[in-house]
C-alpha cells in the first residue's frame, strides 16, 4: 500500500512541478497511479493535495485554460518547493553542520538533523573540509526547555506557574513566547505576558511544573523588529563610549583581558574596554574591589559606587 | 517498516532524490545512516524511485539512478533535484544552534559569519525579528583543546586567571573531566606545580599550549565542593537569587520565603569577590569574621568614588 501510495505522490509532485498549470482530467489521465471511477479518482486526488500540503508543499490553483473554461489547473512553483540561501562555501556548511550538531545530539532534534540534510543537498561541497572542527557539548536544558521551544517556533501561547525572584511569589502566567536566551548556561524565556500585557523574561528553571501550550498554532504574531536581547538585560552591551577604568599596577586580570587598550602610568594603568556585555563589566568590576575605579562613562561609575554604598551594612 | 506511513516514506523519497544528487556516487550504508533508516529500507525506496517520473513515462522522462555494488549514482533526477524548502522547526532549529555556536566562537570574523548566516535563515521565513541569543564566556577553541587533550591523555601547558584571586599563573596540567558546576563549565585536572587534582574554571584558561611532561592521570578525587568544610548565612533581594540558583551544590539549607540560605564554602576570598560582584543583592549574616572582612573590602573600595 505504501508503495502505490508514495509512487503516485512522487509522480504527482513531479507532473505539477512543470512551468504549466495542469488540469485535473489531465492528471486523471497522464499521472500513473490514478486509475478507478471519476470519483475515485476525485477523492484520490483530494487527499494527496492534503498530504502534499502536510509535507510542505504549496499547490497553487489558477491558469485557466480558456478550451476548459471551468476548468481549474494547478502546479507547484519551483520557488515555492525549494529555498536558496545563495552560494554557501565548505565553510559556511560548516558552520551550519555544527549548529545542526548541537542540537541533535543534545536534544534529539530530528529537524537540526533534517534541515542540515536539505542545506547538504543544495550543491556538491567537499565535507572533508569541515568534518574535523572541534564538536561542541551544550549545558543541560531544564525540563520545560523542549515545549517552550516548541511553542516559540509554532507561535503557541503557553500558560505555567512561575516564581519571581523579585517578589518571591508564585503566580499562573499566559505568554505569547517571542524567543529564547541562554546566559552562561541558564535558559530564559522572552514573551508577552497577557496579565500585564507587557514583554518579560523568564528564567526557565524558575517555571513550576509543566507548560501547557495551547492547541492551536499562529496565535499571534511577533513585533518586526523584536530582539530578544534588548529583553535580557545581562546580554545587553555598552554602548559607543569606551568604559575606561583605572587599575593597581598588576591587578584586575579579568578586567585587563577584556580591554582593548591599556595605557600604563605611574602607580596605576587606565584600561579601555569597548562593546562587553554590561552586566558582566559591572560584576567584574566589583570583584576587582579597591583595585578599580570606573573613571567613565559615569553611569557605570555611579551604578558602582551605588552598588557600593548597598552593600556597606555598618 | 511496516507501521511507516505512506506520507513518510514519500517525505523521505522526496528528501533522497537531491541527497544522492549532490552526493554521487555515496554508498547505501552511508544513506542509511543519513536517513536513519536500514539499507534494506533504502534499497526498496531506489527500487520505487527506479519507476517514477514524469508523464508519458518513457525512459527518457523517468528518473534515472543506479546502485552498483552498493554505490548509489543519479544520472537525471528530472525536476526533483533540488531539496524541499525548510521547514519553521528546522529553521527554528538551526538558528538556535547557531546563536549557541556564536557565543562559542571569539574570532569576530566566524562571529559576522553566523550572523550572516542567521539573517539569511531568517530571510527564507521572512522573519522579522531576532528570537536567539546566546551568551558562554567559554572560548570554543580552547574548550576543544580541552576535550582533546583528556581524550588523547595529554598534558597540556595552560595560562590560568583564578576565580578566587586576582591572579594569573601558568602551570602543566593533566586534564581529567569536564564538569557543570555553578552553572559554567569547569575542567578536573591533575596540576603538576601543586602536585595534586584542582577544578579550573574553563572560562579563566585564556591560552593552552602543549606540553612535553609525562600525563599524569590521578584517581578522581571528591568533588572540591566535598572538602568544603565553612558555612555561611547569607540573606538575598532581587537578582540575589541567582547566587544560590547558580550554586546548588554549595546550598545546605534555603529558605525561599524568608529569602536566607546557609551555604558551604572553601575560600574565603571566592566568598567575598562573589557576594561583592552582587552589588548588595546578597547580604552575608554570619560569620562575623566573614562579615567584617567583605565591610573593610566594602568601604575601601567605596572610597575611590568618594575621597
Amino acid at each position: 500500500m505504501s508503495d502505490v501510495k508514495s509512487s503516485r505522490l512522487i509522480n504527482l509532485t513531479m507532473a505539477l512541478l512543470g512551468k504549466k498549470y495542469i488540469t485535473k482530467s489531465t492528471i486523471f489521465k497522464s499521472v500513473e497511479g490514478y486509475s478507478g471511477t471519476p470519483e475515485a479518482m476525485e477523492r484520490m486526488f483530494e487527499r494527496d493535495k492534503t498530504d502534499l500540503r502536510d509535507l510542505g508543499i504549496t499547490i497553487e490553483v489558477g491558469g485557466f485554460d480558456p478550451l476548459f473554461e471551468d476548468e481549474p489547473g494547478y502546479r507547484i512553483l519551483n520557488s515555492d518547493y525549494t529555498f536558496n540561501l545563495g552560494d554557501l562555501s565548505s565553510e559556511e556548511i560548516g558552520l551550519l553542520a555544527l549548529a545542526a550538531d548541537i542540537w541533535a545530539k543534545n536534544l534529539q532534534s530530528d529537524s537540526a538533523r533534517s534541515g542540515l540534510r536539505k542545506i547538504k543537498s543544495l550543491t556538491t561541497i567537499d565535507e572533508d573540509e569541515f568534518t574535523n572542527r572541534p564538536h561542541y557539548s551544550l549545558a543541560e536544558q531544564p525540563n520545560t526547555f523542549h515545549d517552550l521551544w516548541q511553542a516559540v517556533t509554532n507561535r503557541q501561547e503557553v500558560v505555567f506557574d512561575y516564581s519571581s525572584a523579585r517578589s518571591g511569589t508564585q503566580s499562573r502566567r499566559t505568554v505569547h513566547p517571542y524567543g529564547i536566551g541562554s546566559w552562561h548556561g541558564a535558559w530564559y524565556l522572552v514573551g508577552n505576558e497577557l496579565e500585564s500585557a507587557s514583554i518579560k523574561a523568564y528564567r526557565m528553571n524558575r517555571i513550576i511544573g509543566d507548560v501547557k501550550r495551547s492547541s492551536r498554532s499562529d496565535t499571534f504574531t511577533i513585533p518586526d523588529g523584536f530582539n530578544v536581547s534588548d529583553y535580557l538585560i545581562m546580554t545587553k552591551t555598552t554602548g559607543e563610549e569606551p568604559c575606561v577604568i583605572r587599575v593597581k599596577k598588576g591587578s584586575c586580570l579579568n578586567l585587563r583581558a577584556m580591554s582593548r587598550v591599556i595605557t600604563e602610568n605611574d602607580g596605576f594603568d587606565l584600561l579601555e574596554i569597548h562593546q562587553v556585555q554590561r552586566a558582566e563589566l559591572v560584576r567584574t568590576i566589583l570583584w576587582s574591589g579597591a583595585d578599580a575605579e570606573v573613571i567613565s562613562p559615569l553611569d557605570i561609575r555611579d551604578e558602582i559606587r551605588s552598588s557600593l554604598e548597598r552593600l556597606l551594612t555598618r | 517498516m511496516s507501521t511507516e506511513k505512506p506520507i513518510e516514506r514519500t517525505a523521505r523519497l522526496l528528501d533522497l532524490i537531491p541527497y544522492i544528487n549532490a552526493h554521487q556516487g555515496i554508498h547505501i550504508d552511508d544513506l542509511a545512516e543519513e536517513f536513519d533508516v536500514t539499507a534494506d529500507v533504502i534499497a526498496k525506496d531506489l527500487d520505487l524511485l527506479f519507476l517514477c517520473g514524469l508523464p508519458s513515462y518513457t525512459p527518457l522522462e523517468l528518473i534515472d539512478l543506479s546502485y552498483e555494488g552498493g554505490y548509489v549514482t543519479i544520472r537525471d533526477a528530472q525536476n526533483l533535484n533540488k531539496p524541499r524548502r525548510l521547514n519553521k522547526h528546522e529553521v527554528s532549529s538551526l538558528l538556535l544552534g547557531l546563536s549557541e555556536l556564536k557565543s562559542t566562537l571569539k574570532e569576530p570574523k566566524e562571529r559576522e559569519r553566523i550572523d550572516e548566516l542567521s539573517k539569511k535563515l531568517r530571510d527564507l521565513l521572512n522573519i522579522q525579528s531576532e528570537q536567539f541569543i546566546s551568551y558562554r564566556s567559554v572560548d570554543q577553541s580552547i574548550y576543544a583543546e580541552i576535550l582533546a587533550a583528556i581524550s588523547s591523555e595529554k598534558a597540556i601547558h595552560i595560562e590560568y586567571l583564578s576565580s578566587s584571586k586576582d591572579q594569573k599563573s601558568e602551570r602543566t596540567i593533566s586534564p581529567i573531566e569536564v564538569i557543570q558546576q555553578s552553572n559554567r563549565e569547569h575542567v578536573i585536572a591533575y596540576c603538576h606545580v601543586a602536585k595534586e587534582q584542582r577544578v579550573f574554571d574553563i572560562a579563566g584558561i585564556k591560552k593552552v599550549s602543549p606540553s612535553n611532561e609525562l600525563y599524569m592521570r590521578k584517581q578522581r578525587m571528591a568533588s572540591l565542593i566535598d572538602q568544603a568544610d565553612a558555612s555561611v548565612a547569607i540573606s538575598y533581594s532581587g537578582s540575589g537569587v541567582s547566587f544560590i540558583e547558580d550554586n546548588p551544590e554549595l546550598v545546605v539549607a534555603h529558605d525561599s520565603d524568608a529569602k536566607t540560605a546557609i551555604m558551604k564554602f572553601w575560600n574565603t576570598e571566592w566568598l567575598i569577590r562573589s557576594v561583592m560582584s552582587y552589588g548588595g543583592a546578597v547580604t552575608v549574616l554570619e560569620p562575623k569574621l566573614v562579615v567584617n572582612a567583605l565591610q573593610d573590602r566594602v568601604a575601601a573600595s567605596l572610597q575611590r568614588y568618594t575621597s
